[in-house]
This record gives structure tokens, C-alpha cells and sequence, in this order.
């Protein structure tokens, strides 16, 4: 492989990504395979991506990929011509070998960026029991024998009789090959008449010599005879003849040469043994074989009529199987980091286009007559352009970014399936709306969460299928995964027809680990209570398992998922299953915000998590307790100082005149609401989230930040922390 | 001269364009698989065509085949694994005038486009 050196990094690149979506395709295939072990295009299906694996590792130097993808594909190539059976002990060893791979791959990547530690696994003893299910798959005639002939120096060659026409200048060739002790094996083609008018080019079997060994010499025999009355035209009137040392058993070389069509072939030893025991027969007259190569019979005529069917059914290549979209000249690759500089610059865009509104505006209110008043104008024109065109390019390089949720649902199967098996239960998972499309940096961020989830509902959701039977349900326990958009945002939910959540145990549970006192577990209604398992240090596993005992709790999905700014939720019935549905925005970069001051700062809050805004006559709110409560529209409403809740000290307190309204935001998320009382609105607006700075980070409350238009920082707040402060606020 | 590169694989198709321009031949045209080659083949001046065979919509024998039916002469070569040797028996039948077993180095592309050209 060395003297064929890719020192381009991106063909590593572009194998990291192809290897990857042939690994997705496999798992689809093995999965539908699993279930029709027959299906023939899938088998081709799973071929073509171990194969297409393999050929790039051959050039990239990637030995272990390239052998291990190699025997995978020689089980696959005996399986797909049905002479071995797809049985659980096959698809298990294929699975092992598609995971093997996948770490072999991933291993080329972290090489490739040099961050992290390659796994480096060992493959032999997995190559080993590949190679012994496949010998015991089959009758193993595949050990390809050496050459027969041993040989002894001899003198001059004497030819089979079949030969015996041959040329001069070939016989001097030949002599001097085996004076060199090496043992050729000559195939005579004789082209039947039928050959003509087929594609197949008779000079096409020089190259097949190189199957079988090295070409060392071709030509050919007239086989007409001078006598021009005797002349056939549609005849050949000359045999091909090929000499090959080879490098397989003659069995092997017959095997290969028979399967051509429309050719009689006949085979013949040359070497050095064979040229002396010929040379002890008597010249030109011996057909058979010397006795040392009795065993293969120096003339074997191929069968007269066509020689069997090339065993490959080409018919059966076509496929119907999953297959990749096509990508070829239409689309193009382009690397995770440009677009993500792509999508900072557009960012930038947007707070340069704010700020020049900002501008804008204080113009108009400044200047309202004379020439600058319709500079003014102009000015203005030129802001609605540009906020057309930036909400344009916004738009495009949000399409750009945005993935199919397909590419990481796809994992999900193949994960389901090992957890069912290894916990004795009957699951199948349905997956809706895979095309929902959702940022990339998301989708990223997303997989944890979601596998976490399916785990849970997996191991906790749905129970063993006698118990399930016994509740009158089917043995098969159902996982539904579904992706929609709402508005701007995506829901997915993670649905199943297991046991349900019960919202008394979690009463209880939350009571004995001290994270609710016995009168608000009991004043928190059903739905609140079984939100409790998303909070820190809440399992309610009856035993650990090897499926989600893993010391990675719910709390840490609601974690990762608020990190994105969305929000998880349970929706449960008791006996018959529960719906866990992650809502997030379709994008990270860019929200859509209500601002809002509050204590001399100014605050975002993600326009998905307001429901309202109020004016609120401080007259009409209630004290409950140390809460502040209004009736809105007949529903109690808890409200809190913003300011306060934050522990921003207030700078501008008391700026509030006695009897003046309070603005209330009102926010919901997860199915909890509050209203937050804030000094004024300001509007809403679309707003760039910057990475908060390492001291503001852990403030509680915050999510993140962005610049105003004016250079002013805003801070945006996490819906769900603050009701978090709020219920804290008030124990 | 104009070569027409027909593999499903990306990579595979950056190879084989690398490995021609090494050795001079730097026309290329792709297609990602038989369907697609048909295609780039019906817009004319193509001299020579180089396929793999296990592709997705149509595969390389399926292609040569096709190709065969309206052009003998135009020289094909089959990029192939050596996995299956039968299988090469059966593309030269189909058509295929040589062929050439992944991994190859740059010299071995040469010598087998010459033996066509020749």
C-alpha cells in the first residue's frame, strides 16, 4: 500500500463519512434480514456496503478494516448465493463484525483529528471465529493448493499431443521457463461459433489468467487445415492458448476458465516432472498425465454443451433494499466547521442588522424634518432591504444545517433489539415523521437524551411478556418514536404501552428522599408528581439493570436537553404506558426572544416558552403564603419578581409608583406556569445566543446571553430554572 | 481523452481521478452508478469507460451489459475486489475488457489502460 501514499487527509474524511452511512444502511438491512433471512436484495444490499468498506480501506492502508471487511464479505458473498444460511449465530457474528468495524472506523478519526485514544481492539479472535463459522458453512474446496508440480531441472520440453502444433518461437519461451523449474499450466481455448454476436471478447481471457496466477505466455494454434475447400467461415479456425504459472490448484484454474462461455477449454501440465515423465512415454504421443500429477487429469474437456451458469444470478444484483439518496453531482459535502463559521457569521449579520434598526429608529424620532428627514427615509428604506435580505440568508443557512431526525433515529432499532434481547423481552419500535428536520449541531446533542429515553422505556416501560399478557395486553411490548414541528419547534416523543408511571410511588419515593415535604407532594397534582422523576437523584428502578443502571438518571436528559434550550416532559397512564416528549427549538443559534427589563438589566425570555403578557393592578394579587398569586381568568397563577428571583439587586427599586400596573410575563414550560413581574416590556425580537462567559455561566436562572443592537448584554433566561427558583423561593 | 468513472463510492471515484491524473489522463467524467454512467454516456465523447460493480440502481454488470448492446468497442474496465473470481469470469463475458483488483497502485491502472488502449 505504500507506494501508493494518500497524504490528503480528507480521503480519510470523506471514507469517515461514507463508512458511516454504509454502517446506518447495514443496520437497516441486518434488521430487515433478521426477519426475512432469504431476502436476497438486502443480503446484496449489506454486500455492496461491506464491500464498498473494504475498497477504500485497501487504499487508505487501514489493513484491519480492510481484513476484517474482507471476511465479513467473503460470510456475506456465501450467504447471498445460498450456499449458508442466515441462523441467529450468523446474524450475531455479523452484528459483532458491523460493531467491530465501527470501532475500527472511529479509531481512523480519532487518529486522523489526533484527539482522544484509539480503541485499537484486537480482530483476530473475531476474524478467527469468522473464518471457522465460514469453514463450517461450507466444504471447504477453498484452500487454494499450490502448484502441483515439484520439480527437478530436466532438459527439452516435450508437448502433450494437443499442443503439439505449437509455434517455435512459443516452445523456446516455454523450454526456458521450465529449464527454470517452473511448472505452467496451459489452458487450450477453442471459440465456438456461438461466441460471435456476444459481447465477450476472446482476448478478455488473458487478463482472467491473472485470477489464477501470472500469464506467462499466449498464442495460438491453427487449427484449419491449408485445404481452402475445407474452409468454414463461420468456423474459427485457431485455438487460443494461454500458459499461466499458477498461483491456485488446477482445480481452481478449471473451475475459473470453465465458467467462460462459448469456449471449449482443455488443460495441460507443463514442468519439469511432467517433461520427464513425457520424455519416458515417448515424445508427441502422450495424452495422459505423468504419474506424478495423476490426481489432476492433465486433459479435462470442459462439458460440450455451454459450461454451467456462471454461479453469480445477475438478475438478483438489482436491488430494492435501502438504499443511500443518491449524491452525486447535485449535491455537495461540505465540513461541519464552515458551515458552523457560516452560520457565526450570519449571526454576526443579525446583530449588526439590530443594530443599525436601533439606529434607524432613534433617527426618525431625532430627525423629523429638512433634507436629513428624507436621508432618514432613504436610511430606513435601506434597513427593510437589508432585514429582508439577512432573514433571507438566515433562512438558507438554517435549510443548510437542518438534517433529517432519520439520522440518528436510525441507530435506534439495532439498540432496541439488543436490549430486548438481553432482557427476555418481546419490543418493537415504530418510528414516525423520521424526516422532521432538525438543526445539526441539535440532532448531535440529541442522540444522548433519546437513548437514554428508549433505554427507560425499554427497561422500565415495558414489562416482561408474561406479565404483559397477564394485564391483557399483546406479548410484544410497542416503542413508538415520533418527530414532528410545531411552530418553531420540534417535538419528538418517546412513547410506549408499558406499565406506566404511578404518580403515588413517586409521591412517595420523592417524600422518602427528601426532596418534597408529605403537604406539597400531596398539593402537587399527578402530572407534577411523575415530572419529579427528572429530577437529580430519582430512580425508581426496582433493581438496577445492565440496561439503565448506568448512573445516568433522568435528570441528566432534562439537563442536556435544557442545555439546547428545549424542555422534556412525562405524560403517564398507569397500566398503560407513557409518553415522554422532548420539545426543542428547530435551531440553536437564533431565537426568537421577548425582552424584557427588570432591575436595570435587560432579560430574554425564548419566545416558545411565553404565553402571555399582562398588565396586573397590584391591587388584585394575592399573598398565599410567601407567594404572590394572581386569578387569571379563573386559575390561579403564581407571580414573582423577576429581580428578586434572580437576586439582582435592583439598582432603579422603587422606580414602580404606587396603583401603576405591573407588566407580567407569563411563561409555561412542561406543563407548569408562572408570571414573572418584570419593570417594562420592551419587544420581541430575534436574538443571537452568544456562549456565556465561565463567571456567568452558573448563574442560576441564566441560559445564556446576546448583544443588543445598541452593544447592550442581554441575558436570557431559562424558563424552567426560574419556576425551579420559584418553588425553591417559596419552601 | 475522455474516461467516464462510474462508482457509488465517492471515495472510490477521488482514487481513481488521483490515480489518473498521476499518470496523465485527467478528463474525467463520474457517475455514481449504471443508471447515471448511461446517462453521461448518451451525452457523447467518451473513449473509455472504468466501472465498479457492486452499485446501488445498476450495478457495473448490468451497465457493461446495457453498454454492450449498442457499443462493442468503446474499452471497459471493471474496478473489482478479488473476492470473487467467478464473478470477474462472468463481467468479461458480460463485456469487460479487462479489469483491475482494488487496491491497485497507480502503475497497475497504467498497465491495464494500456492494455486497452493497445
Amino acid at each position: 500500500m505504500s507506494e501508493f501514499s494518500l497524504d490528503d487527509p480528507s480521503f480519510y474524511e470523506d471514507f469517515l463519512v461514507e463508512a458511516g452511512e454504509h454502517f446506518e444502511l447495514i443496520e437497516q438491512n441486518f434488521l430487515v434480514l433478521e426477519g426475512n433471512p432469504q431476502d436476497l436484495d438486502i443480503l446484496n444490499g449489506i454486500f455492496r456496503s461491506v464491500h464498498t468498506i473494504k475498497g477504500a480501506s485497501g487504499f487508505l492502508g487501514l489493513a484491519k478494516v480492510q481484513s476484517l471487511s474482507h471476511i465479513g464479505e467473503n460470510i456475506l458473498d456465501e450467504l447471498r448465493k445460498g450456499r449458508m444460511v442466515v441462523t441467529p449465530e450468523v446474524m450475531e457474528l455479523l452484528f459483532e463484525t458491523v460493531d467491530m468495524l465501527k470501532v475500527l472506523v472511529e479509531d481512523v478519526g480519532v487518529n486522523l483529528r489526533k484527539q482522544g485514544t484509539p480503541a485499537d481492539p484486537n480482530t483476530a479472535d473475531l476474524i478467527h471465529r469468522l473464518e471457522t463459522l465460514r469453514s463450517g458453512g461450507t466444504p471447504t474446496p477453498a484452500a487454494a493448493a499450490p502448484a502441483p508440480v515439484q520439480a527437478s531441472p530436466v532438459g527439452a520440453l516435450v508437448l502433450p499431443a494437443g499442443l503439439s502444433n505449437l509455434d517455435a518461437p512459443s516452445r523456446k519461451i516455454l523450454e526456458e521457463l521450465v529449464a527454470q523449474d517452473i511448472s505452467l499450466v496451459a489452458i487450450k481455448a477453442k471459440l465456438q461459433p456461438e461466441i460471435m454476436g456476444t459481447p465477450f471478447n476472446p482476448l478478455s481471457m488473458l487478463p482472467m489468467a491473472d485470477l489464477v496466477g501470472k500469464l506467462v505466455h499466449s498464442s495460438h494454434i491453427m487449427t484449419a487445415s491449408t485445404d481452402l475447400d475445407a474452409f468454414q467461415h463461420d468456423q474459427f479456425h485457431f485455438d487460443l492458448v494461454l500458459f499461466i504459472q499458477p498461483s491456485e490448484s488446477l482445480e481452481t484454474v478449471q473451475k475459473i476458465f470453465d465458467g467462460v462461455k462459448n469456449v471449449r477449454m482443455e488443460y495441460f501440465l507443463v514442468g519439469p516432472e511432467g517433461a520427464r515423465s513425457l520424455a519416458a512415454t515417448g515424445p508427441d504421443k502422450v495424452e495422459t498425465p505423468p504419474p506424478a500429477v495423476q490426481a489432476l487429469p492433465a486433459a479435462v474437456q470442459a462439458p460440450e454443451a455451454p459450461a454451467p451458469e456462471a454461479p453469480v444470478d445477475t438478475g438478483a444484483k438489482k436491488t430494492a433494499a435501502p438504499e443511500k439518496t443518491d449524491k452525486g453531482s447535485d449535491t455537495i459535502r461540505v465540513s461541519q466547521l464552515k458551515l458552523d463559521t457560516f452560520m457565526n457569521t450570519v449571526a454576526e449579520l443579525i446583530i449588526c442588522k439590530t443594530m443599525i434598526n436601533h439606529v434607524v429608529e432613534r433617527f426618525e424620532v431625532e430627525v423629523t424634518e429638512g433634507a436629513a428627514s428624507d436621508l432618514v427615509k432613504e436610511l430606513r428604506k435601506g434597513s427593510v432591504y437589508l432585514d429582508q435580505v439577512s432573514k433571507e440568508i438566515q433562512a438558507s443557512v438554517l435549510g443548510i444545517r437542518m438534517v433529517p431526525v432519520k439520522t440518528i433515529f436510525s441507530k435506534f432499532p439495532r439498540m432496541l433489539r439488543d436490549l430486548a434481547k438481553a432482557s427476555g423481552k418481546k419490543i418493537e419500535l415504530q418510528m414516525v415523521g423520521e424526516d422532521t428536520e432538525i438543526d445539526k449541531s441539535l440532532i448531535e446533542e440529541l442522540s444522548d437524551p433519546l437513548i437514554h429515553l428508549i433505554r427507560n422505556s425499554a427497561d422500565h416501560g415495558v414489562e416482561m411478556p408474561e406479565a404483559r399478557v397477564k394485564s391483557g395486553k399483546s406479548e410484544t411490548g410497542i416503542v413508538i418514536l415520533r418527530a414532528r414541528h410545531e411552530g418553531d419547534s420540534v417535538l419528538v416523543e418517546i412513547e410506549d404501552d408499558g406499565k406506566g408511571i404511578d404518580p403515588a410511588v413517586i409521591r412517595a419515593k420523592a417524600i422518602e428522599k427528601g426532596i418534597l415535604s408529605v403537604e406539597r407532594a400531596e398539593a402537587m397534582s399527578d402530572e407534577e408528581a411523575i415530572n419529579l422523576v427528572f429530577l437529580a437523584g430519582f430512580s425508581t428502578a426496582a433493581k438496577v439493570t445492565d440496561i439503565s443502571g448506568r448512573g445516568v438518571g433522568m435528570d441528566v436528559v432534562r439537563s442536556n436537553v435544557r442545555r439546547l434550550n428545549g424542555h422534556v416532559s412525562v405524560q403517564s397512564v398507569v397500566g398503560k404506558g407513557s409518553i415522554f416528549t422532548l420539545k426543542l427549538p428547530l435551531t440553536l443559534a437564533i431565537i426568537d426572544a421577548l425582552l424584557m427589563r427588570s432591575g436595570g438589566q435587560v432579560f430574554a425570555v425564548p419566545g416558545t416558552a411565553v404565553e402571555e403578557t399582562l398588565l396586573v393592578a397590584p391591587e388584585t394579587v394575592s399573598h398565599l403564603t410567601r407567594r404572590k398569586a394572581i386569578n387569571l381568568r379563573g386559575e390561579v397563577l403564581g407571580i414573582t419578581q423577576l429581580r428578586e428571583l434572580l437576586n439582582f439587586h435592583d439598582r432603579e427599586e422603587g422606580k414602580l409608583l404606587e396603583g401603576e400596573e405591573l407588566p407580567v410575563v407569563v411563561i409555561s414550560t412542561a406543563g407548569r406556569r408562572m408570571g414573572l413581574i418584570v419593570d417594562s416590556l420592551i419587544r420581541r425580537q430575534e436574538m443571537v445566543i452568544k456562549p456565556l462567559a465561565p463567571y456567568l455561566a452558573s448563574l442560576p436562572g441564566i441560559s445564556g446571553a446576546s448583544v443588543m443592537g445598541d452593544g447592550g448584554v442581554v441575558l436570557i433566561l431559562d424558563p424552567a430554572e426560574l419556576m425551579t427558583l420559584a418553588v425553591q423561593e417559596a419552601l | 481523452m475522455k474516461i467516464l468513472i462510474v462508482d457509488d463510492s465517492s471515495t472510490m471515484r477521488r482514487i481513481i481521478i488521483n490515480t489518473l491524473s498521476r499518470i496523465g489522463y485527467s478528463d474525467v467524467i463520474e457517475a455514481e452508478h449504471g443508471k447515471a454512467g448511461l446517462e453521461k454516456l448518451g451525452q457523447g465523447g467518451v473513449e473509455m469507460i472504468i466501472t465498479d460493480w457492486n452499485m446501488p440502481e445498476m450495478d457495473g454488470l448490468e451497465f457493461v451489459t446495457v453498454v454492450r448492446t449498442t457499443n462493442s468497442s468503446i474499452p471497459i474496465l471493471m474496478v473489482t475486489t478479488n473476492a470473487a473470481k467467478e464473478d470477474i469470469v462472468a463481467a468479461l463475458q458480460a463485456g469487460v475488457n479487462n479489469y483491475v483488483v482494488k487496491p491497485f497502485t497507480p502503475d497497475t491502472l497504467k498497465e491495464k489502460i494500456e492494455s486497452l488502449l493497445g
